[in-house]
C-alpha cells in the first residue's frame, strides 16, 4: 500500500532485478530437469523468495534423494 | 454336420468318385503352386531390391548436414522459448509491481492461489500416475 509506494526507486529496481533473476534461473533449472518450467519461471517472476524455497523443497531435494537412491541400488547390484 | 449321401449321386458330382475328386484337387493345387512359386520369388526379389535401396546408409556429408540442421532447429526453438518467456515475464513483472502498489490484497490472493493450484495439479498428476494412466 502506502509503505510500498514510498519505496525509493533504487529499491524497485533491485526488486525487479531480483525477481527477473529468480524467474530466469528457476525457468532454466526446471527446464534442465524437465519439471514444469513455465510454472516455476513465471511464478518466480512475481514474488520472492517463496518460489525458490518451494522449488528446492519439491523439486531439487526429491530429485537429489532419488539420484542417491538409484546410485545405492546400482551399487548393491554391482556388489552382488 | 454329415454329408448327405441319400441322393442319386451319393453326394458327389456327376461322374466323380471321391478318389478322383481328391486326385484332381491335388493336381490343381500342384499346378497352382507351380504357377505361384515364380511369382512369389519375383515378388521377394522385388522386395529385396526396394529394401536394399532404402537401407543404404546416408553418406557422412548427409549425416553431418542432418545433425547441423537438427542442432539449428533446437537452437531456434530454445531462442523462441526464451523470447516468449521474457515477453510474458515482462508483462507479469509489470502487473505484479503494479498490483503490489495499487492492490496488495489482490496480489497476495494470487500469490496464495498459485501454490494451491500447483499442489492440486501435483496431486492430480500423482493420482493419474498411481492409476497407471501416466505414460
Amino acid at each position: 500500500m502506502k509503505e510500498h509506494s514510498n519505496l525509493p526507486l533504487w529499491a524497485w529496481v533491485v526488486l525487479a532485478v531480483l525477481l527477473m533473476t529468480q524467474g530466469t534461473l528457476l525457468f532454466r533449472a526446471a527446464r534442465d530437469l524437465g519439471r514444469w518450467r513455465w510454472f516455476w519461471g513465471l511464478w518466480g517472476m512475481t514474488t520472492f523468495p517463496l518460489p525458490t524455497i518451494l522449488y528446492l523443497l519439491f523439486v531439487v531435494f526429491p530429485e537429489h534423494r532419488r539420484k542417491q537412491k538409484d546410485i545405492t541400488e546400482q551399487d548393491k547390484k554391482i556388489r552382488k | 454336420m454329415t454329408k448327405d449321401n441319400t441322393g442319386p449321386d451319393n453326394g458327389n458330382k456327376w461322374g466323380e468318385t471321391p478318389d478322383e475328386d481328391g486326385k484332381s484337387k491335388a493336381a490343381e493345387d500342384h499346378a497352382s503352386s507351380e504357377f505361384a512359386l515364380p511369382e512369389l520369388i519375383a515378388g521377394l526379389e522385388r522386395l529385396d531390391r526396394v529394401y536394399a535401396n532404402e537401407a543404404v546408409p546416408p553418406s557422412l556429408g548427409e549425416l553431418q548436414a542432418q545433425l547441423i540442421a537438427a542442432s539449428e532447429r533446437h537452437r531456434r526453438r530454445m531462442l523462441r522459448e526464451w523470447l516468449l518467456f521474457w515477453l510474458i515475464s515482462l508483462f507479469l513483472l509489470g502487473f505484479s509491481l503494479l498490483a503490489i502498489t495499487s492492490a496488495p490484497p489482490l496480489y497476495w490472493m494470487v500469490q496464495g492461489l498459485i501454490p494451491i493450484a500447483g499442489i492440486i495439479a501435483l496431486v492430480m498428476r500423482l493420482g493419474r500416475k498411481g492409476r497407471g494412466e501416466w505414460r
